[in-house]
């Protein structure tokens, strides 16, 4: 069975465990997507201590519960770490199906060779993005350490490739670019920058200035804030007022704290609307256009487009 | 004198003088300038025309240059040249027809940013 794989995955739950479960269910935890309400129900890092016993594992719970599917419980676990033992992680069901081993390698040789010891967790590596020249007198305290700030990264590599709706918070709080991008591209770009906002994350907009938002009410706000802004002050950082958004035509939005502006552009033959990623540092949407033919705006300049 | 620019969704044809001379090209096969991997659209020429691509690095892509980006490897945008003889459609299934005249064309892909690398956009 791959991690993939949608099995029969509900987890048959006591009476505690369910009173437990349901006094989690607040606002934080609760996750509304396009595909209904879900909960996370907790995430949390419970660490036995290994100094009184070798043998209990390092784990991590992810507790997911939608409708639709029931109560999923994920475990990592680190099994425990000695000289004598493998390291290997371990994703499995309640169930104690093994889904996947990610790896294995004996912890003296890991520590032999001086290496990072994550450098040596193929997955975890990915997720966590980093690397650590470990202590073997503090190795607990730094692994956890590490993990705590991964474990975002996980949520969202387990709903990823488990297929679970992806949130606006996960592709926020996700800070390995590469799962930030599956999370992105799977959440929608239009989705991200409607949510965006919502919730108020949007730096600014830029229209070019010969751009007819007349026929459209609700983009003129916009466009008023841009063009008094712009006209006096074209660098400076615009706060969008209100929450509406249009998507009638080609614009540029800026993130806050983002490398990346998203350029919304028109399909001429079909009337699509679609996203490209653009750096930043382009300020008007004919820029940005050429930007992405690797043209400067003085260069870009199409006599027909379809 | 500007060049003629046509954009069919995600390619981009400059008409030039003439081919670059610093490149050796050798003649693609079909009339298909590039097609989609997933879906399987293709941009492709009807008529009498030929596609050529470079057979070897492209050190100079184009004469109308580059936009430089911060901390951005910058792949050639370059994909290849068409060489149209007669006026020539260029068709895809999900774009409108476009009649290319006679002449010398510098086809460019075009592109989507990332923090960590530059992803070719496909239609």
């Amino acid at each position: 069975m791959k991690l993939g794989d949608k099995g029969n995955m509900m987890q048959t739950i006591s009476d505690s465990l369910r009173i437990k479960l349901d006094s989690w269910k607040t606002g934080e935890n609760i996750r509304h997507t396009e595909y209904g309400e879900y909960y996370i129900l907790n995430k949390t890092i419970s660490e036995v201590d290994l100094r009184s016993s070798h043998f209990n594992p390092y784990v991590i719970e992810l507790y997911f519960e939608t409708k639709e599917r029931g109560l999923c419980i994920y475990h990592i676990v680190i099994p425990p770490i000695n000289v004598v033992s493998k390291i290997q992680t371990i994703i499995f069901f309640p169930y104690g199906t093994t889904l996947r081993i990610l790896n294995k390698r004996n912890l003296s040789e890991i520590l032999s060779e001086d290496k990072s010891l994550f450098s040596n967790f193929l997955d975890l590596r990915l997720i966590l993005g980093e690397s650590l020249s470990l202590r073997r007198d503090n190795i607990l305290c730094e692994f956890k350490a590490l993990l705590e700030r991964g474990i975002q990264d996980l949520e969202t590599k387990i709903k990823l490739e488990m297929d679970y709706p992806i949130t606006f918070g996960d592709i926020e709080e996700t800070k390995n670019l590469e799962l930030r991008e599956q999370a992105l591209r799977k959440f929608g770009y239009e989705n991200y920058i409607k949510e965006g906002f919502k919730r108020g994350k949007i730096r600014g907009i830029k229209y070019d200035d010969d751009v007819d938002v007349s026929p459209f009410p609700n983009a003129i706000d916009h466009y008023t804030i841009y063009n008094h802004n712009a006209h006096r002050l074209p660098h400076q950082d615009i706060q969008i007022s209100r929450s509406s958004y249009c998507d009638k035509h080609e614009k540029l939005i800026y993130f806050w704290d983002s490398d990346i502006a998203f350029l919304q552009v028109k399909d001429p033959s079909s009337g699509k609307i679609y996203f490209l990623k653009v750096p930043r540092e382009v300020w008007t949407v004919k820029e940005a256009k050429a930007w992405t033919f690797g043209l400067n705006k003085e260069g870009y300049h199409p006599d027909l487009e379809t | 004198m500007i060049n003629k620019q046509y954009r069919h969704g995600d390619i981009l044809l400059i008409k030039i003088d003439k081919l670059p001379k610093d490149i050796r090209f050798k003649t693609k096969k079909g009339k298909v300038i590039l097609k989609g991997e997933v879906i399987g659209h293709a941009h492709r020429l009807k008529g009498n025309a030929k596609i050529l691509e470079k057979a070897e690095r492209i050190i100079n892509p184009s004469p109308t240059g580059s936009l430089p980006v911060r901390n951005t490897p910058m792949k050639s945008q370059v994909i290849g040249y068409a060489v149209v003889k007669e006026p020539t459609e260029l068709t895809h299934e999900e774009h409108n027809t476009i009649t290319l005249p006679v002449g010398t064309y510098e086809i460019r892909r075009q592109r989507e940013y990332d923090a960590d690398y530059i992803r070719f956009v496909e239609d």
